[in-house]
């Protein structure tokens, strides 16, 4: 900035717009100030400089500063979106729909895991380690309830309370296990009968035409009224 | 009877027999001295003052003027000793409101403009001059008349926006405020 007019010979001629329009850095102000105090060349150029900025600037505010400022508003179309946007939209990452879609798994995979460690405790051991209560179904022992013949009547009764201990042995049966074995034996006696009769009733019946049809044959009717087929 | 007068004449009456002359010295020049305050305070109450206690510290020292410099030197002097002096005292009054915790200094009021039909006729040719110079102006230095006084922005904004050197913006705006000096000088409506 320095040399702007050649016939300013002052080194800080360059400063003054900088001082004019308050653009000078507040550690430079005071040793400029202190130039401009006794430099009559400086004084006579920053008076020009500011007797012909001041009529802009007075232009500048009485036809300018009282205009209001434009309201620019830009007319934007609203895009149409599709349900697939909307969609998308709805599940796109929010944190606090992040957050509670991962609470709620994690609440989910928790109570998953409860039910399934609590059934395994059901079917091999109690929670706290006490071995669970097997009660294994033994068959019924069969007792010959026939009238004793003559004769037989000893062995009879002498077999009747051996009957009578295995009935009342099967309470005495109830064993603690704590090994599979126990477990293994119980499944075992289920009662085969039973687990025949639900596949049984699984089983559709299919070919069960020939077997019994109650149907009303044409043969039957000729049969009942006397005529014959043929 | 004074307008025929040079400013050295009516300074060198006002010293002496005739007090009143320096009336037409004021008249003359306190738009000037009032464009320069405000230039230096770049606040116009502050300009103002500075611009009444000028003219008074002149008047006071009418009998000390010498002729071997020119009113207009010894008035901008009187003025920017003023101006320097007002700085002085608003740096210590908010020194002293910042020790007290008021922060009043921070108000800025603009004096109120005497309004009469006479004021406003001027003020509008004033106004209709100055649009007139600005615009005689060559493109190159208006664009950053423009830029600097009508949407403030900085030196170093305009050096960006035009991708110019910083110094070159400075000396633009520097020629573009000496050439409308000379234009508004020119022009027979008293516009500074």
């Amino acid at each position: 900035m320095k040399g702007l007019d050649t016939n300013n010979l002052c080194s800080h001629g360059g400063d003054m717009l900088a001082y004019l329009y308050d653009e000078m850095a507040v550690a430079d102000r005071g040793s400029f100030e202190l130039h401009l105090a006794d430099c009559g060349t400086c004084i006579d150029n920053f008076a020009e400089l500011s007797q012909s900025r001041y009529p802009v600037y007075e232009w500048k505010r009485a036809e300018f500063d009282r205009l209001p400022t434009p309201r620019v508003v830009i007319p934007v179309e609203a895009a149409s979106v599709s349900w697939f946007e909307k969609l998308r939209a709805t599940f796109a990452f929010r944190p606090a729909f992040a957050f509670g879609t991962f609470a709620a798994i994690a609440v989910v995979a928790s109570l998953a895991a409860l039910v399934m460690i609590g059934g395994s405790y059901g079917t091999n051991e109690v929670a706290g380690g006490v071995p669970p209560v097997v009660t294994p179904v033994l068959p019924t022992p069969e007792v010959d309830l026939r009238l004793p013949e003559q004769g037989t009547s000893q062995v009879a009764i002498a077999d009747e309370p051996k009957a009578t201990a295995r009935r009342e042995e099967t309470p005495k049966a109830i064993v603690k296990a704590s090994s599979a074995a126990p477990k293994q034996a119980a499944r075992s006696a289920r009662p085969k009968a039973t687990q025949q009769a639900k596949r049984n009733e699984r089983i559709p019946a299919l070919n069960t035409a020939d077997e019994e049809d109650d149907s009303l044959r044409l043969a039957d009717i000729f049969e009942e009224i006397g005529i014959s087929e043929s | 009877m004074y307008k025929d007068l040079a400013d050295e004449q009516l300074v060198d009456l006002a010293s002496g027999v005739d007090p009143d002359a320096f009336g037409e010295i004021v008249r003359r020049w306190d738009r000037k001295i009032f464009a320069l305050c405000f230039g230096m305070l770049t606040r116009e109450d502050e300009a103002r003052d500075a611009t009444q206690e000028t003219f008074i510290a002149a008047y006071r020292n009418a009998a000390r003027f010498r002729g071997d410099a020119k009113v207009s030197s010894w008035l901008h002097r009187i003025a920017v000793n003023q101006c320097l002096t007002v700085k002085r005292r608003a740096k210590t009054r908010s020194e002293e409101y910042l020790d007290d915790e008021t922060g009043e200094s921070d108000r800025v009021f603009v004096a109120p403009i005497a309004y009469s039909p006479g004021n406003e006729a001027e003020q509008s040719e004033r106004l209709r001059v100055v649009r007139q110079a600005v615009s005689s102006l060559p493109v190159d230095l208006r664009q950053v008349v423009v830029m600097k006084e009508f949407e403030e922005m900085t030196f170093q904004e305009i050096s960006d926006t035009l991708e110019l050197p910083l110094s070159t913006v400075k000396s633009r705006l520097y020629t573009a405020l000496k050439q409308l000096k000379m234009k508004l000088d020119r022009l027979p409506v008293e516009v500074v």
